[in-house]
Parts: structure tokens; C-alpha cells; sequence
């Protein structure tokens, strides 16, 4: 079957929650990204078989962001485009999209990412409100109307915060951090251990743009529409970042038992990222020197209340389909989505009890050695544009394999609702 | 049936009448049509048991694209012209005249004596997309003679009759509508279909519904007092009048004759009204005004058969174009190639400098969108065309790169060696630039035959011409391809070959510097200003100088004069003024001063400076500023810079505002009389200098053209 070579990718810089690129629309910022992959890949557009974008809440102005955002950007019509939601892992599912089509023979150039704008997506009117005023525009005589109107009460007008609403897991009742809460408690992880984590990626992603590491993989966004009109960094990381300072915050998800602080969750963030995937024989024909593959890919679905362990899930079947073990893995990217989430996964992928009765596995997944998980920090530090991550994390797993000249890569993620998802890359 | 018309019947008893000149591939009014035309009304007339009549274009591209202007040209006398008048006007009466309904189904493009003959029907039907109905024959000096200036204020108020008349402007669908122009817009696709419908509708009802609609839309106050009233009239084609004399210092013949005949006409009956209109109409095909505006036509037309080369190559089509510099001139750039929906690329070393060029290329669409010639949708798509950057990324996709960095050499010369490095194989390179020598920049390239000058004019989105300047090593290809371009961007292309102020620049230098040499003589150079405005140009010299910029006017000034040191005396002014950092309008200071982009008074330190009030010799002052042109424009046709007098024209007219109704430069002075300018050009010799020293090029020949 044929294998699926990364071109290149870029993404966008990834900013605060209402901050630098809250009035940019998630079409344009995925726009972006997909035009500046074509510029600096220097691809004929007219070669482009598909555009897949994956999006956690896509915009009530544009359903099928895919499409909306591949013509923004100069995708010819006749690219057909569509969008995939598989919530945290959407950016890695329109990966895998994408090495599918090519696998079939179906395509040999997509371009795949992810965006999340998550400073737009909009806040609700009540159902109460929203009967109401249907039953208001129903009515005949003047009144009937003026019966309907004088029934409005001040409480039907608060509007509901679509991220809130988003970030809550309908299922099982529990919003994200109360699921990594859960964890903490299972697994007894304490505050300072998250804490420590939480320092560890504002320290990792402050020292990655410090040395220049971030600059190639982000690129600038010149925005007519606002102030400031060049943004160039991401801007979630806290340079000085201080236990200390993480310690004075209080914990939000379980405010009496917890320690799952915002300090030492993923932030709200609005990013996008996009990448150049190809068939790798086409590739070569055309003369593009591929800087990774995809070697194999994994989902599986886990309890939802638990979801943070989704990479303890996913992650095995990925190795298993690539013929490998956790000690091939050189480099790993493991969605910051909570610390205590990630130090859970830790504990699961070293527990021979965790794989007997999860996994029927005898043995350990196998170690996650800390001296190469997420070495440039992660989305603690530069935040979790859910439909965005995936593609991110592939993206900047494949630069650093490149630095580090690795051949085995490993990039994972929990997926709110109970799934995990991992990819396995390769350089060879 | 004949040759360029023909009708068929409806059961229902309409006659459809289709439009379609078989000697072009648009139809034109030439007198083989005309005759067509007035054939097929005398076959409808006489067929019984015809209700109505629909006239359509059996052309895709459009109704009717005017007057045959070849035929035109050869009008000489006002007698001729009265005739050509009358005959028109007669065939178009003969529709007014039918006792059966007519109805016009406009397609597409009505211009000129199309106008006039839907204004003859009782109905008119407009396609929504394609539809433009213009009268436009103000802008080559004469208006409309075949009903036009009486039908049309019968129609739709004196008001607006007199802003289509006056300035010739296009009004597409939906303005015709508002106006009452048009009876009903129609989906483009539908339109002969729903023509007919349409007639059998009118059958029936006689069209109340549609005339009470239209006399709705041409009743206002305004409308009252003007429409129905002789005084009222009076006063406003009064006032429209001495607006056209402050605008045209009564350079402009056409415009006031066409008010004659509103005011003459309008008072009387109808008949009485095309007389005059026709008498009129003679009297303004005969004006050397309408010959050269007609020769203006002309030149605007001549580079669509061009391809600006004499050997045949094949043009690539570029996809995506980069930019390099987001300065004034890269943004305006930018835009322009957005809006004609080019992918663009824009490079600067600075993202504030990228930025600012992004927002220059918003800006010029913002005013796009308030002028409602783009809607905000379609602004946005055409912004989405540019992105912006700070490396090369991009480069390697594009087939041309239109350079508009600094005007410094080694800048010029390095950026060009960064993006030779990623630019492909065959793609061309051209430098916007408005005196460097292309040759010295192709010296050190790599593919030096793949680059040439592609000389914008500022501001870009209102000046039509580009200047293609060919350099030592370039090849034809790469002129062809830049030629093309600026076709496609609307702009009116010469090629120039590569020479120190390229065309225009060269002859604004040497008209500029007499222009300083004379304030300095003593001159008031206010007053200057004012005769050349009276003369015709947009603006006189010193308000030019501030409006390139005073720095750039010394730049070229010191290339020109160090070119031309032998014969040129290079006046000091500008160096001096420099040198107190005055820059013109950009510094909001130079020989005026200005606020918020306008004019406000001259500068006090400059009447210091320039102290002279010498406000004599009116003629002799123009002349040494003109004639110093035309003998500079001999001298660039004598050493081939241009190859035709055509080109210097065109220069000057699309590029320098030179008055159009003096038919250009060379026109002008064929106008003039080279014999006479040869002699005024020998006498000044002796009076102010060698400068003025006639060239054989023009002693030896009786006229340019």
C-alpha cells in the first residue's frame, strides 16, 4: 500500500482565548494556513486532489469549513474539501483522512489540518427564549403578541457560553476538568506534581521560541482587520512562569477536593494548522524531499468520565499496527490537555495491571520516558485549539524528528467524550 | 429578411426583430446596417395583424456597441455631420412613430446611438448582469445626435438626462431602472424569452402599470420645476454650464452645445428639438476638439491589436505573481492585480512595511466598495488573492515578479539577485521604476533577457498608462509578456526602450526645469500654474513637482542632466528646495502647502524664496515649456526611443495628463504647425539659450503624423 510523506506544514500562532486573533474568523485562519503550505511548498494548485479540515465546532457561518477556508485560500473549485469532527483529535483525524485517500489510491496530494477559533464560537439563547420567541412571531392578533411578550422574564435572556457548553461532556455529565480530576484522584497525582508539570511547558515552549525552534513551524499573520496587525508568536506562555505563582490559584473543577487548577490545564486558545501530505512515490516524481511518514495511526474509545487516558488506549494499537514497542519511539508528543491527565497516562503506560485489564496485555505498554515527551512544551504553555492540536502536534513532532534526526515518533491524544487517538511517524 | 436584420412572428402576433451585423462582431451602426434596419421596419409595418414589436440583439456580447466610428472620421463638414444626424434620427423617429407597442430587450452593452434608439421604443427590458447603457459620445467630443439630448430629458427628467449626457458614464441595470430608463430588469438568461411575454403583456394592458412607473420616478421637486419650466430649465442647464467652464476653461466645446440643444430644444415640440440637436451636432463633429478626442480614441484603442513586439511569441499566462516592496507602489500594485483577480505574493523585508502595503491595497478597495463598483463580498474575495511575507517562500511558484522596492540601484540589483536564487526557469522579472536604467539592473543578473522596466505612473489605480521599458539584453518574450499583462490590468501599454527618463518622465523633465528656469527668472509661479491649467493640463508644473515629490523630481532631474549636460541648463530650484527638506504634497509642504491631502495656499517661505510677480508674455511662457517638449519628443522618435508619434502621445495624454482635447503632444504640434514651432524653437535659441536648439528629425519633416 502506498505510504503517505509530509511535505511540509505550518500553523498559525497560537493566542489567548480573546486575545490578538479573537475578531479573525476560524475560515481565515485556516485560510491562512493552507495558503502559506501551498507558497512555501511551491505546490502547483492544480495538483491538489483534496482538503481536509478537522474542527471541533465548526462555525454556524461556514458548516463545512474545509471548503469555505480551501477556496479563501486559492484552492482551485474543483478541489472538493470536507470537514471531519472527532472533537481534541479532528486536526489528526483529517490526517488520517488523508493517508486513507492515498492509501486507497483515491489521491496523491491532500492538504489536512485543523483550526479552532475558540474566541468565536458564539453564545446561545436559552430553549426557553428560543420558544418563545417562535411562538411570538406565531401569533395572530396584537393580543396574543403582546400576551407572549409580557411573558419574558429576565432569566430567559442570559445567553449559554457555546465553549462551556462544548468543554461539557453530555454523556457522562462531567465538563473536561472534572474528568481530569477524576484521574488525579485515581491515580493519587498530587498538586505539586501537576504544578511542576504545568512550569516544566511554559519553561520548554519560552526556551523553544527563545532558540528560534517555533519560528519555522508559525507562521506571521498580517491582519488589516485589527490591532495588533502583526502577529508573529504564540502568546500563551508565561516567560517567568513560578510554582509559586501556580500555587495561589484555586482549584476550579472541584473546588474542595480538587487540584486541577487552570494553571495547570491547556488554555482556550485560536490557532490553526495545516499540512502537505503526499503519495511518497509521487513525491519523488515530482522532485519533494518528504521530511517524515506516516507509519501507522490508532482510535479507541475509553470510558468518558476517564477520557484523559485515551492515549494509554490508542497509543498501543498504533505501535502494534507499526510493528513496534514504546522503546522504538524516539520523540513524543502527548496532548497537554491537563497535567494530571498526562503524569495519568504516564502511570498507565508503565502499569502491567493497566494493560491486563484494559488492554488484555500481559506486559506494560512500556515507559514514557519524560526526556522526550513534549520537549518544546505543549498545550499547557501554548494552549488547545481543540480541531487545531492534532495536526499541531504532528507538525511539531516532525520538526524536532528532523533536529533530532529520529526515526520513530509518537504523537497522542485524549479526546473529550472518551476516545484516544495516536499516530506513529516516520523518517525513513 | 436581409442582410444584418431580420424578424419573425409570433402566433400571438409579436413581431421579434434580431439585431445582428454581419460585417462585425458587435453590432455597429455603419450605414449598411442603418439601411438593414430601416429596410426590416418598413417589412413589419406592413405586415397585418402584427401587435407589437420586440427588438433584440441576436449577439451574445451585447445590444448595440454605437456608431460606426471609421464612418465617423470621415465626416469633415458640419453639413455632412447634419445629414449623417438627420438620417439617423429619422429611422429612429419611424420606431417612435409605429402604432403597435415597441419594446427594446437589451442584452448587454447599449452605447451611443444604441441608447438613442431604445429611447425611441415605448418599452425597454434590461438583462441584470451584462446590461450598460451609456451615451458616450461626450468623451470624443461630440453628443448625442440621433435623439438622444431630446428623448432622453423627455424621459427620464432634465437632471438625469443631463449626468449621462454630460459625462458619458455607463449606467448598468439597476441604475437604469431607478431612473426609469429601463421598464423592467430581467435575469440575463431569460430575457429574449420573457421579451415576448412581455409584448403579449403590454397587448393586453398597453403597459399603464409601466408608464405610471416611470413618471412616478421622474417626479420630484427638482424634476417640477425643471421639466415643466422654461425658467427653471434655464437655471439649471445655467448652472451646468459654468461648472463645465471652471472645469474646462471652455476648452471643451461639445459639453455646451449639448446644453444649447437641451435648451433650445426642450422648449419645443419634439421635431422642432432634433432639428436643432442635429444643427448642433454638426457644428461639434466639426470642431478640431472632436478630431483629436477622436485620435485619443484611437490611441486608447491601439494596444489591443498590439502585443508590443514584431516577432511572434507565445504569452504564458501567469498564475501567481509575487510582488516585491509593499511600499505605495507595491501596494497599489497589488491591488491592481488582486482586483483583476491574480494571486499575488507581496514581499518586504518589514512586517510593518508588509502591512502597510495591505492596507493601502484595502483601502483602494474600500473606496471601490463605497463607490459601489464592488460589493463587500467581492472586496473580501479580491483581498484574499494577496498574502504577505517576509522570506522568499512563494517565489519559486510564481511566473512573474513585478518588482517596486526603493529607487536605488544596489537595492535593486541585490533584491534581484535574492530572487533570481528561487525564481523558475522561464518566468520574467519586471522593475517598476521610473528613471533606473534597466540595462545597468541587467548587468549582473543571471538571466538577463528575462527582465525589463514596467514603468507604473502614480497613483497606479487612476493613471492608464505603464511604460514597458526595454532593456539592452531583453527579449521579446519577456516585453510580450508584460505588454499582455498590462493590457489585462486595463492599462494602456508603450514600449520604451531603456534610456535615461524612459518617454514621459524625459519630456516632463525638460517642460519642468524650463518651468523652475522661469520662476527663477522672475516669474510669478502661481501664475505659471494657472496658464498651464488654462492650457489644458490637469495641473501646472509647480503643482506637479509637489505632487511626485520634490526629492523625486531632483532624482530624475540630476539622471536628465547628467544624460543631457551637453544641451541641458538644469535648474537649481529643485536641489535648492530639497536641501531645506521640502517635499511636496507627500511633507505636506512644498511650492504649496497642503492639509489633508488638498491644496490650501502657497508657501509663504516659497513667495520668499521666489519672489517674482512677472505675469507677461503669456504665449511666449507656454510655448518655451511646450515646444522644449516637442522638440525632446522629436529628438526620442530620432534615436528610436519610441518607434511612432502614436507612442509619444500616448505617453503623454495616459500618462501625463497632457489635454486630450489637443489630440496629444504630437497632434498638438502638427496642429500647430512644425514649420512655425521650428521657428519659434530658433528664435528662443538666440534668446535663452542652446537648449532650444531645433532637432532635424523635426526640421526635416512637415508633419509627425
Amino acid at each position: 500500500m502506498p505510504r503517505t510523506a509530509i511535505i511540509d506544514g505550518v500553523r498559525t500562532p497560537f493566542t489567548k482565548f480573546n486575545t490578538v486573533q479573537k475578531d479573525i474568523k476560524a475560515s481565515d485562519l485556516a485560510g491562512y494556513v493552507i495558503r502559506e503550505v501551498i507558497e512555501r511548498t511551491g505546490i502547483n494548485t492544480g495538483k491538489i486532489d483534496h482538503v481536509v479540515i478537522g474542527c471541533g465546532g465548526p462555525p454556524a457561518d461556514a458548516p463545512n469549513i474545509a471548503r469555505t477556508s480551501a477556496l479563501k485560500a486559492g484552492v482551485p473549485v474543483p478541489v472538493p474539501a470536507y470537514t471531519v469532527q472527532r472533537n481534541c483529535a479532528a486536526g489528526m483525524q483529517a490526517l488520517t483522512e488523508a493517508c486513507m485517500m492515498i492509501q486507497l489510491g483515491h489521491a496523491k496530494v491532500v492538504i489536512a489540518g485543523g483550526v479552532e477559533s475558540m474566541s468565536n464560537i458564539p453564545f446561545f439563547l436559552k430553549k426557553s427564549f428560543q420558544n418563545k420567541l417562535t411562538s411570538l412571531s406565531r401569533a395572530k392578533s396584537i393580543w396574543e403578541k403582546l400576551k407572549i411578550a409580557a411573558s419574558f422574564r429576565p432569566h430567559d435572556f442570559s445567553p449559554v457560553i457555546g465553549v462551556v457548553l462544548g468543554l461539557t461532556d453530555t454523556y457522562c455529565g462531567l465538563n473536561m476538568g472534572e474528568t481530569a480530576e477524576v484521574l488525579a484522584k485515581r491515580y493519587a497525582i498530587t498538586r505539586v506534581q501537576q504544578d511542576e508539570f504545568a512550569v516544566r511547558s511554559h519553561q520548554r515552549v519560552t526556551a523553544a521560541w527563545k532558540k528560534g525552534l517555533y519560528k519555522d513551524e508559525v507562521m506571521t499573520i498580517f491582519n488589516t482587520g485589527g490591532k495588533p496587525d502583526i502577529i508573529m508568536e504564540d502568546n500563551g506562555h508565561r516567560t517567568d512562569q513560578t510554582m509559586n505563582a501556580l500555587a495561589k490559584l484555586k482549584p476550579y473543577f472541584d473546588r474542595r477536593f480538587g487540584t486541577v487548577t487552570p494553571g495547570n490545564s491547556s488554555q482556550l486558545t485560536d490557532g490553526a494548522a495545516a499540512m502537505l501530505l503526499m503519495d511518497e512515490e509521487y513525491a519523488r516524481a515530482e522532485g519533494y524531499t518528504p521530511k517524515a511518514y506516516v507509519r501507522s495511526w490508532g482510535y479507541a474509545g475509553n470510558d468518558p468520565s476517564t477520557m484523559g487516558l485515551g492515549p494509554a488506549f490508542a497509543a498501543p494499537m498504533a505501535l502494534d499496527r507499526a510493528g513496534l514497542a514504546m522503546k522504538d519511539i524516539q520523540l513524543i508528543e502527548l496532548n497537554e490537555a491537563f497535567a494530571a491527565q498526562v503524569i495519568a497516562n504516564e502511570v498507565a503506560f508503565s502499569s502491567k495491571k493497566f494493560a491486563q485489564e484494559n488492554l488484555g496485555r500481559s506486559e506494560p505498554i512500556g515507559e514514557i520516558d519524560r526526556d522526550i515527551l513534549n520537549v518544546n512544551g505543549g498545550a499547557i504553555a501554548l494552549g488547545h485549539p481543540i480541531g487545531a492540536s492534532g495536526t499541531r502536534l504532528v507538525l511539531t513532532l516532525t520538526k524536532e524528528m528532523e533536529r533530532r534526526d529520529c526515526r520513530y515518533g509518537l504523537a497522542t491524544l485524549c479526546v473529550g467524550g472518551g476516545q484516544g487517538a495516536a499516530m506513529i511517524i516516520e523518517r525513513q | 429578411m436581409n442582410l444584418h436584420t431580420s424578424f419573425e412572428i409570433t402566433e400571438t402576433g409579436v413581431a421579434v426583430l434580431k439585431l445582428d451585423n454581419k460585417d462585425a462582431s458587435l453590432n455597429l451602426l455603419g450605414t449598411s446596417f442603418l439601411k438593414s434596419f430601416n429596410e426590416t421596419l418598413t417589412e413589419v409595418s406592413t405586415k397585418p395583424h402584427v401587435k407589437a414589436m420586440v427588438i433584440c440583439s441576436a449577439k451574445k456580447n451585447g445590444f448595440i456597441a454605437g456608431a460606426d466610428l471609421n464612418e465617423l472620421a470621415k465626416i469633415n463638414t458640419a453639413e455632412d455631420a447634419q445629414k449623417a444626424a438627420r438620417i439617423g434620427q429619422m429611422i429612429f423617429s419611424r420606431i417612435a412613430d409605429f402604432k403597435i407597442p415597441t419594446i427594446a430587450a437589451i442584452n448587454g452593452h447599449c452605447m451611443g446611438g444604441g441608447t438613442e434608439m431604445i429611447l425611441a421604443c415605448d418599452f425597454r427590458l434590461a438583462a441584470k448582469e451584462k446590461v450598460g447603457i451609456a451615451l458616450p459620445e461626450i468623451r470624443l467630443g461630440v453628443f448625442p445626435g440621433w435623439g438622444g439630448t431630446q428623448r432622453l430629458p423627455r424621459l427620464i427628467s432634465l437632471r438625469n438626462a443631463l449626468d449621462m449626457i454630460l459625462t458619458g458614464k455607463e449606467y448598468n441595470a439597476l441604475k437604469a431602472y431607478r431612473c426609469g430608463l429601463v421598464d423592467k430588469v430581467v435575469p440575463d438568461d431569460i430575457l429574449n424569452e420573457y421579451a415576448v411575454q412581455f409584448a403579449e403583456e403590454i397587448i393586453r394592458t398597453k403597459g399603464v402599470k409601466y408608464i405610471a412607473a416611470r413618471r412616478k420616478k421622474a417626479r420630484g421637486v427638482v424634476e417640477l420645476l425643471t421639466d415643466k419650466n422654461f425658467i427653471g430649465r434655464f437655471i439649471m442647464l445655467t448652472i451646468a454650464k459654468q461648472q463645465i467652464l471652471k472645469k474646462t476653461y471652455g476648452n471643451y466645446p461639445a459639453p455646451l452645445l449639448a446644453i444649447k440643444a437641451m435648451l433650445r430644444g426642450l422648449s419645443k415640440p419634439l421635431e422642432d428639438g432634433l432639428d436643432i440637436e442635429a444643427r448642433l451636432f454638426g457644428e461639434a463633429a466639426a470642431t478640431i476638439e472632436h478630431k483629436n478626442l477622436l485620435h485619443i480614441f484611437h490611441l486608447h484603442e491601439r494596444p489591443k491589436k498590439q502585443t508590443g513586439v514584431d516577432s511572434r511569441v507565445d504569452l504564458i499566462k501567469p498564475q501567481n505573481i509575487g510582488v516585491l516592496g509593499a511600499g505605495v507602489m507595491g501596494g497599489a500594485i497589488v491591488q491592481l492585480l488582486a482586483y483583476k483577480d491574480f494571486p499575488v505574493r507581496m514581499k518586504d523585508i518589514a512586517g510593518p512595511m508588509v502591512i502597510k502595503g495591505l492596507k493601502h491595497a484595502e483601502s483602494l478597495f474600500d473606496d471601490l466598495v463605497k463607490q459601489r463598483r464592488l460589493t463587500p463580498l467581492e472586496k473580501q474575495r479580491k483581498m484574499e488573492k494577496i498574502s504577505g511575507t517576509l522570506s522568499y517562500d512563494g517565489f519559486q511558484r510564481t511566473q512573474l515578479v513585478i518588482e517596486a522596492v526603493a529607487e536605488k540601484m544596489p537595492i535593486k540589483k541585490q533584491v534581484l539577485k535574492e530572487v533570481e536564487a528561487c525564481m523558475q526557469e522561464n518566468a520574467v522579472y519586471a522593475s517598476n521604476t521610473s528613471a533606473l536604467s534597466i540595462s545597468e539592473l541587467q548587468a549582473e543578473a543571471k538571466h538577463p533577457e528575462r527582465i525589463c522596466g514596467m514603468h507604473f505612473f502614480n497613483p497606479v489605480h487612476k493613471m492608464p498608462l505603464v511604460e514597458v521599458i526595454r532593456g539592452a539584453n531583453t527579449n521579446d518574450k519577456t516585453v510580450a509578456i508584460i505588454f499582455d499583462l498590462s493590457k489585462k490590468l486595463n492599462k494602456t501599454p508603450i514600449v520604451v526602450k531603456d534610456s535615461p527618463g524612459f518617454l514621459v518622465n524625459r519630456l516632463l523633465g525638460v517642460y519642468l526645469n524650463e518651468a523652475c528656469l522661469l520662476a527663477q527668472e522672475g516669474y510669478d509661479f502661481q501664475w505659471i500654474d494657472f496658464i498651464v491649467k488654462k492650457f489644458g493640463m490637469p495641473m501646472g508644473p509647480f503643482r506637479l513637482i509637489d505632487e511626485v515629490g520634490i526629492d523625486i523630481v531632483e532624482e530624475v532631474g540630476r539622471i536628465l542632466g547628467e544624460a543631457f549636460h551637453d544641451r541641458l541648463k538644469t535648474s537649481t530650484l529643485p536641489a535648492n528646495i530639497r536641501q531645506i527638506n521640502l517635499l511636496g504634497k507627500k511633507g505636506k509642504k512644498g511650492f504649496y502647502l497642503y492639509r489633508n491631502n488638498r491644496r490650501k495656499a502657497a508657501n509663504p517661505y516659497m513667495l520668499k524664496l521666489l519672489p517674482g510677480s512677472r505675469q507677461e508674455n503669456n504665449q511666449q511662457v507656454i510655448q518655451r515649456m511646450m515646444y522644449l517638449m516637442v522638440n525632446e519628443a522629436a529628438r526620442c522618435l530620432e534615436e528610436q526611443i519610441i518607434s511612432t508619434p502614436q507612442d509619444v502621445d500616448t505617453g503623454m495624454v495616459f500618462g501625463a495628463g497632457f489635454p486630450p482635447f489637443r489630440g496629444g503632444l504630437c497632434k498638438w504640434a502638427d496642429n500647430v504647425g512644425l514649420k512655425s514651432i521650428v521657428e519659434t524653437l530658433r528664435d528662443f535659441k538666440d534668446l535663452f539659450g542652446k537648449r532650444f536648439t531645433p532637432v532635424e528629425y523635426l526640421i526635416n519633416r512637415k508633419t509627425f503624423y
